[in-house]
Parts: C-alpha cells; sequence; structure tokens
C-alpha cells in the first residue's frame, strides 16, 4: 500500500502579507495557557514468587523494554573489586542449555539485545517478540553457567579497559574522587584494579548470584507495547520456579569527611587542561523533604546554563563547560562541581567555583534566578514523560525507596513551593566549602603550587594510592659553582681553555640493527653528526648560523625547530655557552637516582627545549641530561644517562650511554674520542651535493 | 526440505513483511525559500523545532578551518530584541532546553519547549535567522571557548584526534579532509567582519529547514510560521558549495600516531560513495554483518574468540560527498595493531570470497529493522530526522520508508561492495600507540 503525503497548501503568499502588520518583533511573545500535564499511570503488581512487577504500557512504537533490578545494598567487595559486576557480566555469558555463541546468535536474530551487570539485566527488541525476550531474560536469571572460560575472557578485557583508564583524565578523576572521598572502607569509595580483578573466580561469581539472586530482590520494569495481564502471566510462566531467599542487611559507617579543605591531585604530565571535580558527601535520604529544595539550588548553582556555565565559560573562557550535580543516597549523598579547564587558570577557575558555591550560601537567590530554575525544572520534567522509560524508571525508584506512591505525581506542586529562603536554608545547611574535597587530575609541574593556595596538596597515583613524596632537601649549592665542579672534575680550567675540537665515535642498536654514530665539534659552537645503519648515511651539520642535513634523500636545510635543537647541542663547552643561547639556569633540587644523589639543574628559555642535567652531589660528574620538547601532542622527554667515565687525553668522557624516551632505552658504546685534531671548517657546512 | 524452508524464510522478509513506522506531516516552501515540515505528535505536551542550515565545515576555507563551528556558538549572542547573554536563559525561563551541533555539511539548532511556548521558540529561532547581532566581546570569549572545546574533546582526550588524523590522510583536494572542530591556529585568525559576510551567505532562508514537531495544531502552526519566518528575505548570493572532487585513491596511505594511550588501536578508512546512492546502502549493510551486535563477524571473531580486542566497530561516515567506510578496533593489552590488523583483513577477505549465509543475512534485516523502529521515539529526535532527510536526501518520507532502501539490499550486493570498495589501494590505516613505544 502507498502512503501518501497530506500536500502543502497554496495560499501561503497571501496569508503572510495579511500576518506580517501584526509582528512586533520588539516584544517577546507571550505563553499560551498551560497545557495539561498527565502523569502517565503503570500497574504495579507482585507474583507469587514475591517478583514485584511495574507495566508502562506505552503503544506509540512496537516495542518492548524489560528492566529486571535487584533491588539490594551496596556491597563492599575489598581485594576482589569488581566481582559483583563481572558476576553480573558474566550471567549473559551462558546458561545451562545456551552457550554464549547460541545466546548472541538468538538474541541479533531477534533484532534485539541483552545486556546483564551487577544490579540489573536489561532487554530490548520488538513487541512481537515479548515471550521469547522474556524467556531469554528468565534463562539468564535462572540458569547461569558461570562458564570459566568466559570469566577469563572478561577479566581480560576489564583489565584492557583498567590500563585504558590510567591514561583517561575524566576516569582517573572519578577514581580519585570517590577514594579520597568515601575512603577505602565505604563500599562507595571501592575502587577496581587489576590485582582485584584478577582474584576474581568462578566460585565468588556463583557466590555472589546465590547471594542476591533472588525473585523477593527482584523488581522488572515493562515497557512498550504490552498488556499487563499478558505480561504476568509470562512472567509467572518463565519465573514460576525462582526460588525466594533472605539477603543480607549490612551496615556501613559514614565516611569521615574532612576538618578542613583538601587537595588531591594525580600529576598527569601530558594534560593541556586541570579536569577538576569538588567534591562533597551530603548526609540526604531520597524520603527527605530536602530532596526538592536542595534539586531547585543545585540547579541554580550549577544545572545547565546557571551560575557556573555562566562564571567559567560565558564570563571568563576558562572552558568549555561547568557544572554541578548533587543527588540523595540512602546511605551518603554526594555534591559535585565539575569542569575541565587550560593549566593556566586551573586557581582562577577554582576560585570562582567556591565564590558561586559561597554565594549561594551567604546570599538569598534573586527571584528573577530562581523562577528561571524552577521552570527549566519543571519544563524538564514534563519534558521527561514523553520517554516511556523514564517513567518506569521513576516507579522503580517509588518501589525501591518506599516514596510515597504520588511522589512523581506531586512533583510538580512540590517543586512550585520552593521559595529563597528555603534555597539558602539548604545551601548553608548541606555545603561546607572549607571542607571540601578538590580532586584534579592535570600536569603537576604547571599546576601543583596553584591548588597548593587552597589548602594542603597530597599527591594520588592513577588508582587512587598515596604517592610518598621524599622531604625536599635544602639546596645549599649555586649553578655556578656546580659547573665549575663538573668541570674541574671532567679536565681542569687550563684544558677546556685549550679545547679546540672533539670527535667521538659511538655504536649501539636500535631495534636489533646495528648503528654507528660519530660527532664532531669545533670550538665555540660548530656541529657536525653522522649516523649510519644498514648503509644508509645520515648527516647534519651546524657552521655556527645555519643548519643541514643529507641523506640518501638529498640535502635540505633544517627546519626551525631541529635547527633550535642543533643550536643547543653545538656548544663545546655547554656552561659558559648556555647563557649567549637564552637560557637561565637554576638549582631546582636534589633527586635520588639508584641510591645516589645528584643536584638537579633546570635550563628554561623562551624557545628551544627545556632541559634538566643531573651532577653527582659528591664529585660534580654529570649522571643524566634530560631533554623535553613540545610536540602538537604534549611534552616530550628524552633521557640520557652517563656511565664509566674514562681519561682521554686529559679530559674525562662517559664511555657508555643510555638514551631513553617514555621508558624506552637504547644503549650507545664509545668507539674513539680524540681531541684537538684540528678539524676543517668544511666539516660543518653544507656539502654541494 | 531445507532448502524449501530456507526458500520460504527468505520470501517472507524479501515481501517486507517488516513493521511500518508511519511519521505524516506537512511540508512546503515559502516564499523566501524556507522549506517547512509541520509533524502533530500529542503525546506529550511539548514541542521540538529545528531549523537546519546547509552549510558544515565544508563549506570553510582552508585558512579559516573551524569557521562554521565557532559561528554555531555566535548563534546564541542574541539580537536587537534579545540582549547577549539572554538567549539561551531566555528558552530555560520558558521550561524549555536548546542546543546546536556543526557537522561536515550541515549546521542546526533545535529548541524544544512546553506547547504553549511555541511563539517564544519560533520568535528566537527567526530572529537570529534574520538579524543575529554579534559584537566583539562576543566573538573573543566565544573564540577561548571553542579552543577549550578542542582540547577537551581532542587533545585531552585519549584517541581523541582520530576523525582529525583519518580525514586529513585520507582526503587531499576535498575540504572533508579537515573537521568541524577546526585547528586553533585559524579560530585564533577569524575576524568579525568575516563572520558578518558568512552570516549573510550562508544563513538564509533558501538555504535552510525548518522542522515543528509535537502537540501542535497544524493549521495554527502555519500560520505562525507565516508570521515569524516569512518577513525574513531570501538570500541574494550564490551559495558556496566547494566544488573540489576527491580524485580516486590510487596507494594505500599509512601512518603512525604516538598518543597517551595505553591501549593501541587500528583504525581503517576506505573511501565509499555518498549517502543515498545504492552501494552505500549495501556498505551500510555491511556495517551490521560487520559489528551490528555480539554475533556478528568482527565482533565474535576479535572480542569473543581470538581476544585480540577490547572493541571493534565498523562504522559508515556517510555524507553529502563521498565519505568513508570506517573500521576501529581498540587491541587488549599485550596484543600488537598488526595482528589486529591480519585478523580484521582476514574476516574481510573471507566477506569478499563467500557470500553470508541465507540465516545471517535473515539476521542484520532484522536487526536493522529493529533499528529503524526504535529510532522516533522522541518529538526532538523526529524532528532532527525529517530536517536531515530533507536536506540531504530531498525526501522527508524517508522517515518512514528509507528501511526499505536498507531491505532492497541482496546478499549478492553485499559481497560486492566488500570486493569494490575494501580494497587496500582505497584505504587509509591508522596506528595508534602508546608514547612509550615511540623510538622502538
Amino acid at each position: 500500500m502507498k502512503r501518501f503525503l497530506l500536500i502543502l497548501f497554496a495560499c501561503a503568499a497571501v496569508m503572510t502579507t495579511a500576518v506580517q502588520a501584526q509582528l512586533d518583533r520588539s516584544k517577546i511573545p507571550p505563553p499560551g495557557p498551560a497545557p495539561a500535564v498527565s502523569f502517565p499511570d503503570y500497574d504495579l503488581l507482585t507474583t507469587s514468587n514475591g517478583m514485584r512487577i511495574i507495566v508502562v504500557r506505552n503503544t506509540e512504537l512496537p516495542t518492548i523494554t524489560i528492566r529486571l533490578v535487584i533491588d539490594r545494598e551496596p556491597v563492599l567487595e575489598k581485594e576482589h573489586a569488581g566481582y559483583v559486576d563481572i558476576a553480573g557480566q558474566l550471567m549473559r555469558s551462558g546458561t545451562a542449555t545456551r552457550t554464549k555463541d547460541q545466546l548472541d546468535e538468538e538474541i541479533d536474530m531477534l533484532g534485539a539485545s541483552i545486556g546483564a551487570g551487577g544490579t540489573s539485566i536489561f532487554a530490548n527488541g520488538l513487541s512481537r517478540n515479548s515471550e521469547k525476550l522474556i524467556e531469554l531474560v528468565s534463562d539468564i536469571t535462572l540458569h547461569p553457567s558461570f562458564p570459566k572460560d568466559e570469566l577469563e575472557k572478561l577479566v581480560m578485557q576489564t583489565t584492557s579497559g583498567l590500563k585504558a583508564r590510567k591514561s583517561e583524565p575524566d576516569q582517573i578523576v572519578e577514581v580519585l574522587r570517590k577514594k579520597v572521598l568515601y575512603g577505602s572502607a565505604h563500599p562507595y569509595g571501592e575502587v577496581e584494579t587489576e590485582e582485584t580483578v584478577g582474584r576474581i573466580t568462578r566460585e565468588k561469581c556463583v557466590e555472589m548470584y546465590r547471594t542476591f539472586f533472588k525473585p523477593n530482590a527482584a523488581i522488572m520494569a515493562v515497557v512498550g507495547d504490552v498488556d499487563t495481564k499478558t505480561i504476568l502471566a509470562l512472567v509467572e510462566k518463565y519465573f514460576g520456579g525462582w526460588k525466594k531467599g533472605e539477603l543480607p542487611k549490612p551496615v556501613f559507617a559514614d565516611p569521615q569527611g574532612f576538618e578542613k579543605l583538601q587537595v588531591a591531585l594525580v600529576d598527569r604530565p601530558s594534560s593541556v587542561q586541570s579536569v577538576i571535580r569538588v567534591a562533597q558527601g551530603v548526609e540526604l535520604p531520597r524520603t527527605s523533604p530536602d530532596v526538592m529544595p536542595v534539586s531547585v539550588m543545585n540547579s541554580v548553582l550549577g544545572g545547565g546554563v546557571f551560575r557556573l556555565f555562566t562564571n567559567l565559560r560565558e564570563k571568563h573562557s576558562y572552558t568549555y563547560g561547568a557544572y554541578s550535580s548533587m543527588g540523595p543516597d540512602e546511605l551518603i549523598g554526594a555534591f559535585t562541581a565539575y569542569t575541565s579547564v587550560r593549566n593556566s587558570v586551573t586557581d582562577s577557575a577554582l576560585k570562582e567555583i567556591f565564590y558561586e558555591i559561597r554565594r549561594m550560601r551567604d546570599e538569598p537567590v534573586e527571584s528573577v534566578e530562581l523562577d528561571r530554575a524552577k521552570s527549566f525544572m519543571s519544563g524538564s520534567f514534563v519534558a521527561s514523560l514523553e520517554v516511556a522509560n523514564t517513567v518506569a524508571n521513576y516507579a522503580l525508584e517509588i518501589e525501591r525507596y518506599s516514596l510515597p506512591k504520588d511522589y512523581y505525581k506531586t512533583y510538580l506542586k512540590r517543586l512550585a513551593a520552593v521559595d529563597a529562603k528555603e534555597v539558602k536554608r539548604v545551601a548553608t545547611q548541606y555545603l561546607q566549602p572549607d571542607k571540601m574535597l578538590v580532586a584534579v587530575v592535570g600536569s603537576s609541574k604547571d599546576v601543583k603550587e596553584k591548588l597548593a593556595a587552597f589548602g594542603p596538596v597530597t599527591m594520588y597515583d592513577e588508582e587512587g594510592n598515596v604517592v610518598v613524596a621524599k622531604p625536599a632537601t635544602v639546596v645549599k649549592v649555586s649553578v655556578d659553582q656546580i659547573f665549575a665542579g663538573f668541570l674541574q672534575k671532567t679536565g681542569g680550567k687550563a684544558k677546556y681553555a685549550a679545547l679546540k675540537d672533539k670527535t667521538l665515535e659511538l655504536s649501539g642498536k636500535m631495534q636489533g640493527m646495528d648503528m654507528k654514530l660519530k660527532t664532531v665539534q669545533k670550538a665555540p659552537a660548530k656541529l657536525y653528526q653522522e649516523m649510519s645503519m644498514m648503509g644508509m648515511v645520515q648527516r647534519t651539520g651546524y657552521d655556527g648560523t645555519k643548519g643541514w642535513t643529507a641523506s640518501p634523500q638529498g640535502i635540505q636545510d633544517l627546519e626551525a625547530g631541529q635547527l633550535e635543537s642543533m643550536k643547543v647541542e653545538a656548544p663545546i663547552e655547554f656552561y659558559s655557552a648556555y647563557k649567549a643561547l637564552g637560557y637561565k639556569a637554576e638549582v631546582t633540587g636534589v633527586k635520588e637516582i639508584k641510591g645516589k644523589e645528584f643536584y638537579e639543574v633546570s635550563f628554561t628559555a623562551q624557545s628551544g627545549p627545556q632541559m634538566r642535567h643531573y651532577f653527582d652531589t659528591k664529585d660534580f660528574l654529570k649522571f643524566r641530561e634530560v631533554n623535553v620538547s613540545t610536540t602538537p601532542r604534549g611534552p616530550m622527554e628524552q633521557s640520557t644517562d652517563l656511565f664509566d667515565y674514562k681519561d682521554f687525553q686529559g679530559y674525562l668522557v662517559p664511555t657508555r650511554y643510555e638514551q631513553s624516551v617514555m621508558g624506552q632505552s637504547m644503549t650507545f658504546t664509545l668507539e674513539k674520542c680524540v681531541f684537538n685534531t684540528g678539524i676543517d671548517d668544511k666539516t660543518f657546512e653544507k656539502p654541494a651535493k | 526440505m531445507r532448502t524449501l524452508l530456507s526458500l520460504l524464510f527468505t520470501a517472507l522478509f524479501a515481501a517486507g513483511a517488516v513493521a511500518q513506522v508511519n511519521i505524516t506531516f506537512v511540508e512546503y516552501d515559502l516564499p523566501n525559500g524556507l522549506h517547512v515540515i509541520l509533524h502533530q505528535d500529542r503525546s506529550a505536551p511539548i514541542v521540538a523545532q529545528v531549523v537546519a542550515y546547509h552549510v558544515g565545515s565544508k563549506n570553510e576555507k582552508p585558512d579559516r578551518t573551524g569557521f562554521a563551528h565557532f559561528f554555531e556558538h555566535l548563534m546564541f549572542e542574541g539580537s536587537p530584541n534579545i540582549a547577549r547573554g539572554e538567549f539561551t536563559k531566555m528558552v530555560q525561563n520558558a521550561g524549555g532546553n536548546l542546543n546546536a551541533f556543526t557537522s561536515f555539511d550541515q549546521t542546526v539548532y533545535f529548541i524544544t519547549v512546553p506547547s504553549n511556548q511555541i511563539e517564544l521558540a519560533m520568535w528566537m529561532e527567526s530572529e537570529r535567522m534574520l538579524q543575529l547581532k554579534v559584537d566583539s566581546t562576543g566573538v573573543e570569549t566565544q573564540r577561548g571557548v571553542v579552543k577549550e572545546e578542542r582540547k577537551q574533546g581532542l587533545e585531552n582526550r585519549p584517541y581523541g584526534s582520530v576523525l582529525e588524523k583519518t580525514m586529513v590522510n585520507a582526503f587531499k583536494v576535498h575540504p572533508y579532509r579537515w573537521t568541524p572542530i577546526g585547528s586553533a591556529q585559524y579560530i585564533d585568525r577569524a575576524a568579525i567582519d568575516e563572520f558578518s559576510t558568512f552570516y549573510k551567505a550562508f544563513y538564509v532562508p533558501n538555504n535552510a529547514c525548518l522542522v515543528i514537531a509535537g502537540d501542535i495544531d497544524i493549521e495554527k502552526t502555519k500560520t505562525l510560521v507565516a508570521k515569524y519566518y516569512g518577513d525574513i528575505p531570501r538570500g541574494s548570493g550564490d551559495i558556496y558549495r566547494p566544488k573540489e572532487v576527491e580524485p580516486p585513491q590510487t596507494t594505500e596511505v599509512r601512518d603512525t600516531v604516538y598518543d597517551n594511550i595505553q591501549l593501541p588501536a587500528v583504525i581503517m578508512a576506505y573511501h565509499m560513495p555518498a549517502q543515498g546512492t545504492k552501494d552505500n546502502y549495501a556498505l551500510d549493510m555491511l556495517t551490521t554483518l560487520l559489528s551490528g551486535g555480539e554475533s556478528s563477524r568482527m565482533t565474535k571473531r576479535l572480542v569473543d574468540k581470538d581476544k585480540l580486542a577490547v572493541a571493534v566497530q565498523s562504522i559508515p561516515l556517510s555524507l553529502e560527498d563521498p565519505g568513508l567506510f570506517l573500521m576501529f578496533a581498540v587491541s587488549n593489552f599485550g596484543k600488537t595493531p598488526r595482528e589486529v590488523e591480519n585478523v580484521i583483513q582476514e574476516e574481510i577477505e573471507l566477506v569478499k570470497k563467500e557470500q553470508m549465509r541465507e540465516s545471517e543475512f535473515t539476521k542484520i534485516r532484522n536487526q536493522r529493522e529493529s533499528e529503524f523502529i526504535q529510532k522516533n521515539s522522541t518529538v526532538q529526535g523526529k524532528a532532527l530526522q525529517l530536517a536531515n532527510y530533507h536536506l540531504f536526501f530531498g525526501d522527508a518520507n524517508l522517515i518512514n520508508k528509507e528501511i526499505d532502501r536498507l531491505m532492497q539490499v541482496t546478499r549478492e550486493d553485499v559481497q560486492r561492495v566488500a570486493q569494490q570498495y575494501l580494497a587496500n589501494v582505497n584505504r587509509t590505516v591508522l596506528y595508534y600507540l602508546p608514547k612509550a613505544q615511540q623510538g622502538q
């Protein structure tokens, strides 16, 4: 059957002219009469074995969604952190009569999807397959087989995910926030790691299932083009064999909270933004009458385009977005203000966040703002009723938390009743800015000092463990003393005055292939380098002003970045040349490497790589050079360690070099070293061909 | 017996026993060229309004990448009748919400409000179509915001640069070689008078489609549309559409990107025909065969059986001009991109060599049918789709019918397009490696 479009109409032109005269664009159009809001009804029934069923009928689309939730207390997983969720996922990986392959094929053939986790099993598909879907959910729920090989697979995938988590700043900050705010003795503060997940056994998964998966703890929400009688009959048919049982009812001590504001920082050197969470626990069960005013208060502070957004984004351009969330919970609720800002404004952004939090407590909110928040929340609520699954979620909440049956029917009325006085009261009562947690994932080098202004900063690693810092040693020596010491140790003033040229030849291996490297330097700062590998030779030269490179592909001038690197490498004696190159040097600390102590000297300049050199505190011999260059993907560190100094014509020169870039290393051995042989200037000039 | 049954099976589905989607609507053009689509849905007391402008990142000049998206931000700056900073607040005051997005081919603005506020939504949207006001404070503020958006989504995010790197490698000539977010250096150079020129050129009713869906009366809404949008003048100039045609790729492109990641990833991108074409639909069905659902070829092989990948996805980047057929896989810890690529290649060769089984074919058709039906559950979603179907396919009724085009794809078609388009010379392969591996 062809469908016919309703056709366009012809009188548009005439109508437009007639109406145009009435439009005054300078006036905001007033609203029409408010439409009636009807809260969709739902059915709530209980089966003979105690399962609660919520049915929300919606005939708009021929679909069905099933969500089976286990209503239980949170679980303290301890050394098996992660097992509850993995056990839940494992249920989907095989039943007594179906392997995972068979489940996958059957579900895909229906054009459906079914997933399982630690708290719920979820299915979605076309309503004409309702019975099939309920049967599949029942098979997974009642007869999971927990195959060992599938568990191994899940553990492997979870482990990969946990490794990946180490690079994701948003995930790291969430680990940090949970662990520090709640503490690891509380179920909300537990963090799964590769270690904890690695300990999970099949027995542990079965134990989880036997403890929690009981019909009297299960609430199933069914939404879509269904009817209640049919659903009840199907559930009785397929879930009838499920046996009732008691669930444990653990009690948890509330997290301690802090006496004063804490700052927790995870160093992520490559970060170009600081990912910030300002967090606090709040005692706010869902049945509390404060839940609604708290919701309004949070809306004004950080819901959508409100105070945090307007301040940090629209006014200051610190960020793409800044918001806050605040929700109730039977154990402990949470307040979180969150944003990501560029490194340089980390402190300014935090200052503004606290300014807005304090303003909520100290000043009553203006009626214009309050009305806007309430309108926004009211509109959002009404719009949410369009989605039948949302209605089901509301119904689930009422069931789980023993809320009044008309909780959502009275939502708009309770919202309208919130006034500025209430908003200020809950802000003052629940928000304690002086005792909040500031959790940040960012570049410690750029932001740690800025954060120190807010409170004592504790460093953490990506899994939320405290990083123990060595106490800072008071350094009494100056850069000049260090350089003088180094020069004295490696040759002495007279020898360095007489230094005209230096030639080194090194051998090494890169990716299993032999490599030869030759370096020639002529005072004050001419440099020639030659590298050969697999018969291919690459040469670079710097004659004091210009730089070039030659390879089998041809001869080219060096690009700006490479030229800068050459300039810095070229001086035959760097410590008398660095100032002229635009560098400042300062002693930035003492570092312990493999049991020995070294002075750290940092070189900084407007352009060119930043460097750190490390000198033995006992004899000033240089042990390490670190180069930090900026790439489009962030800072890249290259480090060279110097070993086995030997005497060549009165100069001490390292004979073994270990170079590493972000953890991967190559070793070079010195084959030949000669000084003052008389080198022609032509060596450093760009060849003709 | 088995053949008979399978023939019966195929016949059942070939006959189009597909659940029907029946979204009714009215459409027409205003004299100023604005295309209007109205759809009534009284199930909730809300109205969704969408305006889609036929301009995106591909209409930009190479030294002004990110411009269309930057401009999208400026569309919230107000008009002579709406003060700076008030635009979003006004919608929220009315109990509504709003947002916008910029893609390669279009920029779309949407406002959803309670149904008694429909005139407010129309007034606001028509104000910024008619007389957007942008001052230098607005431009400088949004310049900073857009750069933070780029940092958050691309520079500070693992794998954030995948699309950018893929496009620049796959396209040498066509403006698809840059992505909507653009580059910070050009974002810095955009000047206020250039925005004015852009606005006058692209933000005109004859380059736009207006959709209103929800708790509306069709006749009353037509009157309102005429009232608010009727007086906006048609654009006078030609609308710049890029003329570049990407020449066929004849050599494989390969590159490595070192990123702040732990798990290596492989991206494979093949040139494919534009959306709406026969082969595009066949390639679309191919993505379901490869990665739609737990039993799909790639998922089953790479994730489930060989445990090479944490996740694998094939995605049709279907665009107005020829786009890309993408494969993206994140490897399990300890696995190399080379291993992952080899197995993906094996699976691709299998598809080319043998037609899929009948049962597989039925399966992917069921999956796509189910997906199509579930697409249309909110008025905002429907409005966005209606605009999209009109703008790029010239047929808003595809919201009901596009599934038929997918259902016309045969097993032969899928095998053929795999052979034709998934050729090495037609592709770009990127390895994403952890920075720790640089120098190896």
